[in-house]
């Protein structure tokens, strides 16, 4: 089966429902032994303490949330070039989840922010330019919604997601561009993890689960995003021919001098 | 594990967790109830006698194979 193959929705439903129960077992397996990592096999951290285990969600919830805004993007890239409705389907798809997650990463910075810093919020540009990806995905999201059309809601959305991915770059090199008070990148950099292999395990561990979970979400929320097109072009049909059935019943019944 | 070893920011650690458990949850349960929906929608669609323009195309096909007789088959 080629890629080409797959762009097929049939196809691609068919592919879901025999990939699906293994990723969900992978998922489910995945965080279990991510979790136990992280509250019984890693260490506290002798400047963290007990609160680097926040960094266990806080970290690969702010990848997702990067990493969903990107399958976006390369989704948008689909949408425009090739015009797949499947492509279509991807993007819009990821969006809330791409949203939970970034949520989830501002949340859980917050959380580990008061105890470290003395703060839940400081106006630090890795902080404010994650913030600016929440809200391009609630916008993202409430265009999708706003749009009846979902081919034109797709190429709007594309557009817009293609420019954001701006936001993206920013929100990598923030801390490098700028003075902050978040921490500068201690896992992908050259020169490798500055990361002790104690937190970088259950760090790894979590990191994989969440892009084991992102992979189920994305195909389930998919498979709905494919059934609500088919149920909307069903209607559509169904409207195209209720007139023109109602017409010739009115033309039956109509005297021979009306019609 | 016992949360007390957590010390003073347990509260912080347990905050964090239970949020991400609640995202997770929630996406999940939203994902689901809208598969459940959209499936009586569809499910409605059909009983009302509406199909899908493949599924009508398939199964005109079907009834075409079907209709015809074993001489024409058979090719004879």
């Amino acid at each position: 089966m080629t890629l080409y193959d797959l762009a097929n929705p049939t196809r691609f439903l068919k592919l879901v429902k025999a990939v699906l129960p293994w990723l969900v077992v992978a998922t489910v397996a995945a965080l279990a032994v991510g979790l136990y990592f992280a509250f019984f096999a890693s260490p506290e951290d002798y400047q963290q303490g007990q609160t680097v285990r926040i960094m266990f969600v806080h970290v690969p919830a702010a990848q997702l949330a990067m990493m969903c805004y990107v399958m976006m993007a390369l989704s948008s890239v689909g949408s425009l070039v090739w015009k797949h409705p499947l492509a279509d389907v991807s993007a819009k798809a990821s969006a809330p989840i791409g949203a939970a997650f970034t949520f989830l990463a501002l949340f859980s910075g917050a959380v580990w922010g008061k105890p470290m810093w003395g703060a839940f919020w400081v106006w630090d540009a890795r902080l404010t330019s994650f913030l600016v990806l929440l809200i391009m995905y609630l916008g993202i999201i409430a265009l999708w919604k706003a749009i009846e059309d979902p081919i034109k809601a797709a190429k709007v959305n594309a557009i817009i997601t293609l420019v954001g991915v701006i936001n993206v770059v920013i929100i990598k090199f923030s801390v490098e561009w700028w003075n902050t008070l978040h921490q500068p990148a201690s896992i992908i950099r050259s020169g490798g993890p500055s990361i002790h292999s104690s937190i970088l395990i259950p760090l790894a561990s979590m990191a994989i689960a969440f892009v084991l979970l992102f992979l189920t979400l994305h195909l389930m929320s998919m498979r709905n995003e494919i059934m609500r097109r088919r149920i909307r072009a069903m209607r559509m049909r169904a409207a195209s021919i209720a007139p023109a059935a109602s017409s010739s019943t009115v033309t039956k019944a109509a005297p021979a001098g009306v019609r | 594990m016992d949360f007390s070893e957590f010390g003073r920011h347990a509260e912080y650690v347990v905050a964090a967790y239970s949020m991400a458990a609640v995202v997770v949850a929630g996406l999940i349960l939203w994902i689901r109830s809208d598969k459940s929906r959209l499936e009586k929608e569809m499910q409605a669609l059909e009983a009302s006698g509406i199909r899908r323009r493949s599924s009508r195309r398939a199964a005109t096909e079907k009834n075409q194979v079907n209709s015809t007789s074993p001489d024409e088959k058979s090719g004879t």
